[in-house]
């Protein structure tokens, strides 16, 4: 199991395009990964479950990765959330 | 009654003639009782039947968008995909319809309005964005489940001539009303100026309006309108007088708010301030964008053809049509040129199929397209439309001959008739011109020069056709332009222009080169369509030049008798 804190950093936070992009990128893992913002989490290969935890501008997260590619699973979404999810930061 | 108006915001700038068409979508009645265990099974395949059905709604939109809209635009209908494929969403739904007994709908509209709670939830105004889109995917698959053939039956009715009032705008419905090639939309409530549904109708050059009554749309069904996006309000049962002011005021406001980014604009000066025209040449929206951005007088060049290169069919006046408005939008009130399709011979593409390939230039440029004359008619209009708010020329590629040019007047008169007798706002008023790329062009420029506004001399297919060389070859050609035998005809050209008092502009790999770009400076042309990409090194290097001596320089240059000769000269004079 791997963890990353995240501090987002672009305008619009997760919404649906971002969310949608985010997915795009974790479908090919096998690990299981999940976001999490306070006490709740999501399951990050669902589209609903990331959009319904509120991810906006200046939140701090957790990304959660366990399974075989945790490692590189993790580091590209980390990747991805600090390049701004296709925004300017 | 008499006209009126009402008044709304604008959503999507632009001008929209036409007769009000009301739609309106039936309210979703969900079945909120519990299903028999025996019917569960049901419940869930008539779940996955809609999941899939909607699914290939999306699809379908998306792939109609794909190629008239950027990425940026229609990537939102690959998040309404995303959470059709949610596995984990679909799931969800399936164990509520099990453990709740609840019909499919029902289950649906539990499941999304549960996320929908956890987003409103958070407060934050960014996530509520996703609200809308949740929202507009929830009643899209409810409608699939219990079925809505109405709003089907009454989606075929509408056409390019209506207006069409909502009472709610989402993305969905945006988007299918944006498919079919409406005079504009107004609506009571949704799609704010920031949403995705009002960016895919900026997109398509569909104008817009919110914030108007449903009530009092209802009211003037069929009734003719004028939607001025503009301003943000439509004025119902105008006067006859009144739809043709608009139709100059749209061009006239074209002109208004470009005079601004003119200004930035500053003409190009050699160091005695001979004034030099540089304006860029372009195949796609990118590289019109960031033309915009540079210091050039406008587009010299829409290079038609390539920005339809990679579609399978010919694109239709509505695609064409949005691609030369974006272009025009973007470049507000500088000229921009548009070729007509320089196809045929040699240049293919996949939307024709084989053409013979022993007919190279004989069947090329606007020959062909003489001959393909439903094409033809169809970019002719479409550029006519986009034209309307801007400040557009139709240039035609490979001219031989006036009579060729004459041909093609009379296509676009017939085409402007139509569009004015169907009411549609057109550019009345432009310039047309002729590329000049042929030997045989060049043996009829006067009387070519008689028939047109302006002229553009090709020079790579000009040059390559006077040097015996195939197109796709002609890499090796390079700096054979300084050649004075060539150059003597451009100086033709250029003199026979000035004293027919045509412009001449002149395009192609020479315009770029720093060295021929002095040789045809100082022979007297004054206009260069360049590269995006080259326009600031060519801008700096006119800065440089001093007409005075590059006029002496090209004097001397006409009178060699070799390349060579000619490539000693300009390498003495730079030093």
């Amino acid at each position: 199991m791997i963890t990353k804190d995240i501090l987002v950093k672009n305008e619009s936070g997760l919404g649906s395009k971002q969310a949608a992009m985010l997915i795009q990128k974790v479908s090919g893992y096998k690990s299981a990964i999940w976001i999490e913002k306070e006490e709740r989490k999501a399951n990050a290969k669902s589209l609903l479950g990331l959009l319904s935890l509120g991810i906006a501008n200046g939140m701090k997260i957790v990304i959660r990765a366990e399974g075989e590619d945790e490692e590189q699973a993790a580091q590209e979404l980390e990747n991805y959330f600090n390049s701004g999810m296709g925004e300017a930061v | 009654m008499g006209e009126y108006t009402l008044a709304g915001q604008p959503i999507s700038k632009g001008i929209g003639i036409g007769e009000i068409f009301v739609y309106e979508e039936h309210g979703l009645e969900l079945n909120r009782g519990n299903v028999q265990e025996d019917q569960l099974l049901n419940e869930i395949e008539k779940l996955e039947k809609a999941i899939a059905k909607t699914l290939y709604e999306i699809d379908d939109l998306k792939a109609s968008f794909s190629k008239r809209l950027e990425k940026d635009e229609w990537f939102i209908f690959d998040a309404f995909r995303s959470m059709l494929q949610d596995e984990y969403f679909i799931e969800e739904i399936k164990d509520i319809i099990h453990h709740e007994r609840y019909y499919a709908e029902n289950a649906v509209d539990c499941c999304i309005g549960g996320y929908i709670k956890a987003i409103e939830s958070s407060g934050n105004e960014y996530a509520m964005q996703s609200i809308y889109d949740m929202n507009d995917i929830n009643a899209r698959i409810i409608r699939n489940i219990i079925g809505d053939d109405q709003s089907k039956v009454m989606l075929d009715k509408i056409s390019k001539k209506h207006v069409v009032g909502v009472r709610h705008l989402n993305l969905t419905l945006a988007a299918t009303l944006g498919k079919r090639k409406i005079s504009g939309i107004i609506y009571e409530a949704g799609a704010g100026y920031l949403s995705h549904a009002a960016i895919i109708l900026r997109g398509l050059g569909i104008p817009a309006v919110s914030g108007i009554k449903f009530e009092d749309v209802k009211k003037i069904e069929g009734a003719s309108v004028i939607l001025d996006a503009e301003q943000g309000h439509i004025i119902i049962n105008p006067v006859d007088t009144q739809v043709g002011e608009y139709k100059d005021l749209h061009k006239g406001g074209a002109r208004r708010s470009s005079r601004l980014l003119f200004r930035r604009n500053k003409p190009t000066c050699t160091s005695d301030g001979y004034k030099v025209n540089i304006s860029a040449s372009v195949g796609s929206f990118e590289e019109c964008e960031s033309a915009g951005l540079k210091n050039v007088a406008g587009i010299g060049l829409v290079r038609t053809e390539m920005l339809f290169a990679h579609y399978k069919n010919f694109p239709d006046e509505q695609e064409q049509y949005a691609a030369y408005l974006r272009i025009t939008k973007k470049m507000g009130h500088r000229p921009v040129m548009i070729r007509t399709a320089d196809i045929g011979g040699d240049k293919q593409f996949d939307f024709l199929g084989s053409v013979d390939s022993s007919a190279v230039r004989s069947t090329r440029g606007i020959k062909y397209t003489l001959t393909n004359k439903e094409m033809f008619h169809t970019q002719i209009k479409s550029i006519l439309r986009a034209g309307s708010g801007g400040n557009i020329a139709i240039s035609f590629p490979m001219v031989d001959t006036a009579e060729e040019i004459r041909e093609a007047k009379k296509v676009i008169s017939r085409s402007m008739q139509k569009l004015l007798d169907e009411g549609t706002p057109v550019k009345k008023k432009l310039k047309i011109g002729a590329f000049i790329e042929t030997r045989q062009g060049v043996d009829h420029l006067e009387s070519i020069l008689h028939e047109v506004d302006y002229v553009t001399i090709g020079t790579n297919d000009l040059l390559h056709q006077m040097m015996g060389i195939d197109r796709k070859k002609a890499a090796s050609l390079r700096g054979e332009y300084l050649h004075p035998k060539f150059l003597r005809v451009l100086k033709y050209c250029i003199d026979k222009a000035r004293k027919n008092n045509k412009p001449l502009n002149i395009c192609g790999e020479i315009a770029s080169d720093p060295t021929a770009l002095m040789l045809m400076l100082g022979m007297g042309a004054v206009s260069f369509i360049v590269n995006p990409s080259k326009v600031e090194e060519v801008n700096d290097l006119v800065k440089s030049l001093n007409y005075r001596k590059i006029k002496e320089l090209a004097e001397k240059a006409l009178i060699c008798k070799a390349i060579d000769e000619v490539k000693d000269l300009v390498i003495r004079f730079g030093r």
